[in-house]
């Protein structure tokens, strides 16, 4: 291969693996996270599953705190997988330590940045510490400095080093055990009260909530639809595409319980449904493997729940646009599955899409949402949980040239 | 993708700075105003109690197989891995014998003398792996169960021969170790010989560590949204233009927000997923407030920072989106009030604040990794740029220094203190230490594809001096935590990195040359001396944390000797075939 081929080559390589990734396969996955004790003479030794540090969640970010003042460092992780946050809290029988804060006047009122050493009345094995905000990989621990003593409890003087280069010592550390705070310029430290006892216990988190593939998404922009095609009731070839009305497509099968129960409360709401000026079309993927498939059970169904609205079979290409559709639109890409439902604006533009069983009454409220509201209101109703955007939301025309509609 | 944005409304204005020589410094903060829109959450349900669709198929035209194909010896490495693990389950001597070859060799798995102190009824047994001998299929099954629940990865392949990093655990004992086997065949290995290259095990009774997640934060009302759903599953529920991403890189950052001496902690999270701030309770407990303090954030929001910015004595709060780097004054008066935001570092990774000029105020360095998206083609992350070459890529996005102007104005000065040498290197994380105890924060930056950065600062001025300090740590770099591990007073590194089983394995083969191999190697621990830094990663024995995001010096054990402790693992998702 030539240079610039094994660029090429390499670059491939990465959108391959990504794909394998969207399609649902790990990457260094359920990895166990990791604990190593430092034995001292320049070796460390594995023991994460003794110390209990050894959970399998994708790990991003870690902060070191000692949350509840017992004098040890607990451990905050950020997730990515589930629980994406994660609290250890550090049980083991140990020696104290001393925590100390430092509180600038002429340096930055945090101290961040000093470099204090603790000091040993007797000759001793250094304890130095620095003051940091933000290390690791996107985290930032507790501005408390944490010194484990060991055997030795002689400790009684700190000498700081503070931003700048001003170098000052501290007295009276005398408190083994304890939390201190040196102000810079007093040249003593002050204890601060210790906090009572708390009680968090144990208790161990259920295994992440199963994934059902139920979602009801609100769209944060009008995202073009692809057309699709199904031979309606007579029999006859149909395109949906285009301008039209208001529109709730249903894909679903004949076979599934749960198409069953959501064909009929669409049934039983067609008052309201028509009072909402939204059409339905129910397409049944009974149909997908062609003349040979067996499509009684999809006008069983019509039959019993006495479906009020225009329904038909449709086909593979069209089921694989509206897949095709999905893994455009989301990083995660859904497993095809019924029921499906897209509800489509008069520019045959998708606004919301609901997967597995679906509420019709949750549809309407949705619809009288967002049928007619600014981009900056969809922008800020779509997301799953109320919050705030800085941003705009992204210019119409530019959401159609992103995702243009899928042409089969 | 990235998408582009629009944000809401700019002012721009000349101001200087006072370090040594003034610099010009252009405030690049865009002011914004926000609008909260109430509603109700859509959360999703809790336990289902069953699935509530039924699955489609359709000819599939995504592609199934990949990466594994391309490389050769894939395929043997998964054989002979799949043939380790049923030697592992062989509940016999039968089955065993069927997966051994004729005169099968092996040495003793696990140290039985050797015993040394750790401290604290923790014990290590190690020593010298002895040599292969003839071992019946009764024996070695034996050993293999004795030690506990085995885990075993494929880290290198050579003829026949296939080298594999293993642990295991039982109750009171963890065992690491890597063993070298060698196979008959390719196709249907039957193992011939297990030569134990190195091996140790842990001894200990007491568990350290308590699992608190659930009593301290189990009650908020979104704990199951946002806490019991991964990223996985919102990656299937919003969409691109939601700017939820697939890698999860959101961060934490713990500080006293309220003044009441205890700590809280704000939490990153995707784009149009709120950013989330704890505020622990007299009880340990924490409450999720971000809303009432006016900081539910949904930019996709990789890091924060709280820290006092304007020396006012209550936490600031800085957030690196996508969008901008925000800035958020403390009113003490329980709510953050935005101030403004830096709209140049749109790919932004890890935030560390310094004071850098001395000045008594501090100042905000952000990671930016990749040059940006390609919003034509729709194309994200590496699918738009790709570090080139692997392991000393200069085309990634340009890291910022923003230096604190007071009143929350900040202006950009990368350039003019000497940021701008490799400054283009696909950086994860940094962080600032006075490394030379001469008074002013020095800085490193882990660089993902190659060499990592040492700025030192020399009043206010940077210069790069990891080649010529031994800092460079040539590797896939993901995490910085500065300390003293060796108690020695001098400040050393421990670098996370990637240990990727795949890349070690890969890397021997033809595909991406040898440099990979070192790129995949794991953590590095540099120790200080005499100015310069000295890898000692392989005879300390920290390399294997994994695909290592967060590595952190931490004393555990309150013994006052530094210890380790890594958050690892990519990307875990629904199928169980790992990359």
């Amino acid at each position: 291969m030539s240079p610039s081929e094994k660029i090429d080559d390499y670059a491939r390589g990465w959108t391959d693996l990504m794909k394998l990734v969207r399609n649902g396969h790990s990457w260094s996955g359920s990895e166990r996270n990791r604990f190593f004790l430092n034995g001292g003479q320049g070796r460390f030794h594995e023991m994460s599953h003794l110390a209990g540090l050894d959970q399998i969640e994708d790990g991003r970010g870690l902060a070191l705190v000692d949350w509840d003042h017992d004098g040890r460092i607990d451990l905050w992780y950020r997730n990515r997988s589930a629980p994406r946050l994660r609290l250890m809290l550090n049980r083991r029988e140990s020696p104290v330590s001393i925590a100390i804060k430092l509180e600038g006047t002429t340096s930055n009122r945090d101290g961040i940045g000093a470099v204090v050493e603790l000091l040993p009345a007797q000759k001793n094995k250094s304890l130095v510490r620095s003051v940091k905000a933000g290390d690791l990989f996107l985290s930032q621990s507790s501005k408390w400095l944490h010194f484990g003593l060991g055997d030795e409890t002689g400790y009684t003087h700190a000498s700081v080093i503070w931003p700048g280069g001003e170098k000052e010592f501290f007295e009276r550390i005398d408190g083994p055990g304890r939390r201190f705070v040196l102000k810079q310029g007093s040249g003593q430290a002050v204890s601060v009260a210790p906090r009572g006892d708390i009680e968090l216990p144990a208790k161990p988190l259920a295994t992440a909530s199963q994934n059902d593939g139920a979602a009801r998404i609100i769209l944060p922009a009008r995202v073009p639809f692809p057309a699709m095609t199904y031979r309606d009731q007579a029999a006859q070839l149909k395109t949906l595409a285009g301008a039209g009305k208001p529109r709730l497509v249903i894909l679903w099968s004949g076979t599934c319980g749960h198409c069953k129960s959501t064909l009929k409360e669409v049934a039983n709401n067609a008052a309201a449904i028509r009072a909402a000026n939204l059409e339905v079309l129910a397409l049944s993927v009974d149909g997908l493997a062609g003349p040979a498939a067996d499509v009684s059970p999809a006008y069983d169904l019509i039959d019993q729940s006495k479906f009020p609205f225009p329904w038909g079979l449709t086909d593979t290409s069209s089921v694989r646009g509206v897949h095709k559709f999905q893994a455009a639109l989301f990083n995660g890409t859904p497993a095809p599955s019924v029921p499906l439902a897209i509800l489509l604006d008069p520019a045959h533009e998708a606004v919301a899409i609901y997967r597995g069983a679906f509420s019709i009454i949750d549809v309407l409220q949705d619809w009288r949402a967002v049928a007619n509201v600014s981009e900056t209101q969809r922008h800020h109703y779509a997301p799953p949980m109320s919050g705030t955007w800085f941003t705009n939301p992204l210019p119409q025309r530019d959401v159609k040239k992103l995702f243009p509609a899928v042409n089969r | 993708m990235r998408l582009p944005r629009h944000l809401l409304f700019l002012f721009s204005t000349l101001l200087t700075t006072a370090i040594a020589e003034p610099i010009v410094v252009k405030d690049g903060l865009i002011k914004l105003r926000l609008k909260e829109m109430a509603r109700a959450d859509r959360l999703p349900h809790s336990d289902p109690k069953e699935i509530t669709s039924t699955g489609v198929s359709f000819v599939e035209d995504l592609p199934e197989s990949g990466a594994g194909e391309a490389w050769p010896g894939e395929k043997f490495s998964e054989a002979a891995l799949a043939q380790l693990y049923r030697l592992i389950e062989a509940s016999n001597e039968g089955e065993a014998r069927d997966l051994l070859a004729q005169g099968f060799l092996s040495s003793e798995l696990e140290a039985k003398e050797s015993v040394e102190s750790l401290g604290q009824k923790i014990s290590l047994h190690s020593g010298t792996p002895g040599k292969a001998i003839s071992t019946s299929p009764r024996e070695f099954i034996a050993r293999l169960h004795g030690l506990g629940k085995l885990k075993l990865k494929v880290i290198g392949i050579e003829n026949l021969t296939t080298r594999f990093h293993v642990e295991a655990n039982r109750e009171g004992a963890e065992y690491s170790a890597t063993w070298l086997c060698t196979w008959d065949d390719k196709i249907t290995p039957k193992l011939k010989k297990l030569e134990v290259e190195k091996f140790e095990t842990v001894r200990s009774k007491e568990r350290w560590f308590i699992d608190a997640t659930s009593s301290a934060i189990g009650t908020n009302p979104r704990f199951e949204a946002q806490v019991m759903r991964g990223i996985g599953y919102w990656s299937e529920r919003i969409t691109r233009i939601g700017d939820l991403a697939m890698t999860g890189h959101h961060g934490i950052a713990v500080g006293d927000v309220n003044g009441d001496g205890l700590e809280d902690l704000y939490v990153c999270d995707g784009g149009s997923l709120p950013n989330q701030l704890y505020l622990q309770q007299a009880d340990g407990s924490a409450k999720e407030v971000a809303s009432q303090w006016g900081v539910a954030w949904l930019e996709d929001s990789r890091s924060a920072l709280l820290v006092d910015l304007d020396n006012d004595g209550d936490q600031d709060l800085v957030v690196a989106t996508i969008a901008m780097i925000a800035f958020a004054e403390n009113t003490g008066r329980g709510k953050f009030e935005l101030m403004g935001g830096f709209p140049g570092a749109p790919y932004p990774f890890s935030l560390s604040a310094a004071d850098f000029d001395s000045d008594g105020d501090l100042d905000i360095y952000t990671c930016v990794y990749s040059a940006g998206d390609d919003s034509v083609s729709g194309k994200r992350g590496f699918e738009a740029t790709s570090p080139i070459p692997f392991n000393d890529a200069e085309n990634g996005g340009r890291n910022v220094l923003l230096a604190n102007l007071g009143d929350f104005q900040f202006g950009e000065i990368t350039k003019e203190v000497g940021l701008e040498q490799n400054n283009t290197r696909w950086s994860f994380a940094a962080s600032w230490e006075d490394f030379d105890r001469d008074g002013d924060p020095d800085l490193y930056v882990a660089n993902d594809f190659g060499r990592n950065c040492l700025y030192r600062n020399d009043e206010g001025r940077f210069v790069d001096i990891a080649a010529d300090t031994g800092a460079e740590d040539m590797a896939a770099g993901m995490s910085v935590s500065w300390g003293d591990f060796n108690r020695d007073g001098g400040a050393d590194l421990l670098v996370g990195n990637m240990f990727s089983s795949a890349g070690q394995r890969v890397a021997l083969q033809r595909r991406l040359g040898e440099g990979t191999k070192r790129m995949a190697r794991g953590n590095s621990l540099l120790t200080a001396r005499e100015g310069a830094f000295e890898d000692v990663s392989m005879a300390s024995g920290i390399t294997n944390g994994g695909w290592a995001w967060s590595s952190a010096f931490a004393d555990l054990n309150n013994n006052g000797w530094q210890d380790l402790v890594v958050a690892n693992g990519y990307l875990s998702n629904t199928r169980d075939d790992d990359l």
